[in-house]
């Protein structure tokens, strides 16, 4: 699913370059359920990041499904993290303005799909998440956890085959962070690829393998880390 | 779910942050309808005047201004009915028509009223033969019009309004101008007292949109003995041949009546035109403000919040939103405001204008449409391109932001 | 001295105008412009509202300059004051003009001339019209058009452009000819005035004048019908400004007869 080679990222502070991010090989494959851990300042999010075609390398390649994405257009990225990626934020990220039913909908009307679809699709994908009854509501009217599964269900508006999560359950509540581990599982189930940054001891060993980063080198990748995985 | 609505809930989120940008907007779009109306209603009604009043002079009391002449106060300011004739008797080349008036305070039922007095052509036929008398012996240079009998529709009263004379009218007859008519429902043949005598209704003149529509017209000589003011006049009113010949006549009717004050409506006119030209000018300064000031203002607020909006951008374009859609999100926020400044701006100008048209400018003032319409899109075009480049930032912010918190 | 002198003579003409007033009291001056005109006189009504300074100089005026012309002139005196006087007043429309006023008016009812508060010996003279400026004063001052045709010998011809014009419809009963002989002694000042020279003249000429003094134009003999409407079109134009109000229609396009009907 995705392949990075000889990447490197750099940033410039206070006038020298520094180097973020390094990897010469990493390769992701479709149905993997990865979690990154490391530190902070290891640049995890810097390589969700790259994973999800926002972040541009310095050198190297990003492949996601054997496209280099960052030698795609800009629109053409866009269309591939439309399809292709669905993310999930710490902070949910939810648009504040906007009703539940509607922030589900936003990036299926970035699909293209006729606004009559999109609020039907959006009521069945917050119907899965267990927010039937709290369509209308703002998010400032929803509990944490709430505000979460709606992002989830945001994210699974478009089916997309990849789920990107940044620190999934790092604002969560035991009760919804266990909630939402068990969503990601199932969503593995069904086949997706997951790629979750997180610093939760708990949630990294519910994915396949675990990469670990170190001021952003990988450090180790431990594949038996794995206690609800089914194969892909 | 459409861009429109992403928008449009945005803006009833945070209503009053884009307060001071639509204010800007629709203040300047006020000041620049409201201009442009008056200055195009004041055009039209200098073409009318000129239209109307033709190649006119008038002639008024020394101390007494245009403006005491049109609001008919005089200020007891009067001249010698006598200048009439002194004019006649000059035989000034280009002299067409006189219609000396005298204004008086009068009331109908306790209502007050201007009662002027005016003196119907009938009463040159006279001193016709005066012109005719000097013939040969000041040969006339330039203007040499032979006279025409007057046509049916000199005869009609409703000349007065269109012409500024009449060809008769009596002793007992009153004319009303449509204002005053309207005022005091009056109509043709009644019958009303005026400074304590009777007077039937000759006629009703058609609107002008002048003073006269609200005044009443009797026989000079029948007002100046009802009022007890002798044989005086407020003003004379010159109707010269042509424009070329009422600007020669006026050094001539200056040294004539050296104790009068002698303007043509044609400078009265240039007066009015260069009033016009002042506020085209003004208008175009509007312009100029409504495009720095509103357009710095417009700036300031969709820069301010494409800033408060960059985790919605970066999540955005996470989920797919291309660059040009996050800038087309800042530009039709932009075209809503200016619509809405611009829309409310003309509304508001085009109100301001209908009020203050009459008061100030003496000019009745009705809507136009294309000057609003123009307006509405200078306004969206002023905010779209202030909305310009904070909209590029947008698009190029860079998304990763989305996964920082904010 | 000086005042003297000044006060001698303002007492002299107090007591001619006194005379002078006595002369006519009693005597409607429409009688005395009856008389005078059956007389073939000039009449000058001097018409005043009070006996100051300038009606003093203007009688003073008026009767040197009429004292060689007792033949050809009358004067006579209006106080505008007195009731009485009102259809004299009235049918000079003298009301409200300024005073004092002399009007001359020729044996034929034509006024010839109209001064107000001052005057002088010269003007007075140039109120004596001939006769034929007379007629013609009197046809436009009742609003009528005047062919003046001068003839080379003593029967001067009407030409037939004239005559062709008068019977026009359009024009019927609405003008009158004048017609007499260039050499005629009499109307020399009147030639003068139209610039007619007896002794340049090669053929007759007819002087086409409209109300209130307007020299239309000066035809010959040839001159046709339409000549003289086109001409009377042109007089009815103020000037050859195209924005001038009275040109409108001045097309040379344009039937004469649209413009003519507004023209006596």
């Amino acid at each position: 699913m995705f392949r990075l080679q000889d990447v490197t990222k750099t940033y410039h502070r206070r006038g020298e370059q520094v180097v973020a991010f390094q990897a010469a090989s990493l390769e992701i494959a479709a149905g993997d359920y990865l979690a990154i851990v490391g530190s902070s300042g290891s640049c995890k999010t810097t390589l969700l990041s790259m994973l999800g075609g926002m972040l541009s390398p310095d050198a190297g390649r990003v492949w996601v499904d054997n496209r280099s994405i960052y030698e795609c257009s800009v629109p053409q990225r866009a269309a591939i993290r439309r399809d292709k990626l669905g993310f999930v934020f710490q902070t949910f990220n939810l648009v504040p303005y906007m009703s539940a039913v509607e922030n589900v909908q936003v990036p299926l009307y970035l699909a293209g799909i006729a606004p009559a679809v999109q609020r039907q699709r959006a009521a069945e994908l917050l119907e899965r998440v267990g927010l039937e009854d709290r369509l209308h509501h703002k998010p400032s009217e929803l509990s944490v956890g709430q505000q979460q599964r709606v992002a989830l269900a945001r994210t699974l508006a478009n089916s997309p085959p990849v789920i990107l999560a940044d620190e999934p359950t790092g604002n969560l509540d035991p009760q919804s962070r266990e909630r939402v581990l068990e969503f990601f599982a199932e969503l593995h189930r069904e086949g997706r690829t997951i790629v979750v940054v997180t610093h939760d001891a708990v949630a990294a060993n519910d994915a396949c393998r675990k990469l670990t980063l170190s001021d952003g080198v990988i450090v180790g990748v431990d594949t038996d880390a794995h206690k609800r995985t089914v194969a892909a | 779910m459409r861009l429109r609505t992403i928008v449009w809930k945005e803006l009833r989120e945070r209503p009053t942050a884009m307060f001071t940008g639509v204010l800007a907007v629709m203040l300047g779009v006020t000041a620049l309808v409201a201009l442009r109306h008056v200055t195009v209603f004041s055009e039209r009604e200098v073409g009318r005047q000129l239209n109307q009043l033709g190649a006119n002079i008038l002639i008024v009391p020394k101390g007494a201004s245009l403006q005491d002449y049109y609001s008919a106060d005089n200020n007891g300011q009067t001249l010698p009915e006598e200048h009439v004739d002194e004019i006649l008797l000059a035989t000034l080349t280009g002299v067409e028509k006189l219609s000396p008036k005298l204004c008086v305070p009068a009331d109908i039922d306790g209502q007050p009223i201007t009662l002027t007095g005016i003196l119907p052509q009938s009463e040159f036929e006279a001193k016709a033969a005066w012109q005719t008398a000097s013939m040969f012996k000041q040969p006339h240079v330039g203007c040499q019009r032979a006279h025409s009998p007057p046509t049916a529709e000199d005869r009609s009263p409703a000349a007065l309004a269109t012409q500024r004379t009449i060809e008769q009218l009596n002793h007992q007859d009153v004319v009303f101008g449509a204002e005053a008519a309207a005022r005091h429902d009056v109509h043709v043949g009644d019958h009303v007292t005026l400074l304590g005598a009777p007077f039937e209704v000759l006629a009703i003149l058609p609107e002008t949109g002048t003073a006269d529509d609200s005044r009443v017209f009797a026989h000079l000589h029948r007002v100046q003995d009802l009022s007890d003011a002798g044989s005086v006049v407020s003003a004379i009113e010159v109707l010269g041949c042509c424009e070329d010949a009422a600007g020669d006549l006026v050094p001539q009717l200056a040294k004539l009546l050296p104790d009068s004050r002698v303007v043509t409506i044609s400078q009265v006119v240039e007066t009015q035109v260069n009033v016009n030209r002042l506020m085209s000018g003004v208008s175009i300064l509007v312009l100029v403000v409504l495009v720095l000031v509103g357009g710095a203002s417009v700036l300031s607020t969709i820069a301010s919040n494409v800033r408060e909006r960059r985790r919605e951008i970066g999540t955005l374009v996470a989920l797919g939103a291309t660059p040009r859609l996050v800038s087309l999100l800042f530009l039709l926020k932009a075209t809503w405001l200016g619509a809405i400044g611009g829309l409310g701006g003309a509304a508001l100008g085009v109100g301001v204008a209908m009020w203050l048209g009459p008061r100030w400018a003496g000019i009745s003032v009705l809507p136009l449409y294309d000057v609003a319409a123009m307006a509405v899109g200078a306004a969206i075009g002023v905010t779209l391109l202030a909305a310009y480049w904070p909209a590029r930032q947008a698009a190029r912010l860079d998304p990763c932001i989305c996964f920082r918190e904010v | 001295m000086q005042r003297l002198a000044v006060f001698l003579a303002t007492v002299a003409l107090t007591g001619s105008f006194a005379q002078a007033q006595d002369a006519s009291p009693a005597r409607d001056v429409q009688q005395v412009l009856t008389s005078a005109a059956a007389d073939g006189r000039f009449t000058f009504i001097l018409f005043y509202r009070d006996n100051g300074p300038a009606t003093q100089a203007m009688l003073a005026t008026l009767q040197q300059a009429l004292t060689d012309r007792d033949d050809e002139a009358t004067l006579t005196y209006v106080d505008v004051n007195k009731r009485g006087q009102k259809p004299v007043i009235d049918r000079f429309g003298v009301g409200r003009a300024p005073m004092p006023l002399t009007v001359a008016v020729a044996p034929n009812g034509a006024v010839t001339g109209v001064f107000a508060r001052s005057l002088t010996e010269a003007r007075v003279a140039d109120a004596f019209a001939t006769p034929n400026m007379a007629r013609c004063m009197k046809s436009m001052q009742e609003g009528r058009l005047v062919f003046v045709c001068i003839g080379l010998d003593d029967g001067a011809d009407v030409p037939a452009g004239v005559r062709d014009f008068r019977t026009d419809p359009e024009f019927d009963g609405r003008s009158d000819v004048v017609a007499f002989s260039a050499y005629d002694p009499a109307e020399k000042d009147f030639l003068d005035q139209l610039k007619v020279d007896p002794a340049a003249l090669r053929s007759p000429v007819t002087a086409f004048l409209a109300p209130p003094a307007v020299l239309v134009g000066k035809f010959g003999p040839a001159a046709t019908k339409n000549e003289m409407a086109a001409a009377l079109h042109a007089a009815g134009k103020c000037c050859d400004d195209p924005n001038c109000k009275h040109n409108h229609g001045g097309q040379q396009a344009k039937p004469a007869t649209s413009a003519r009907r507004n023209s006596r």
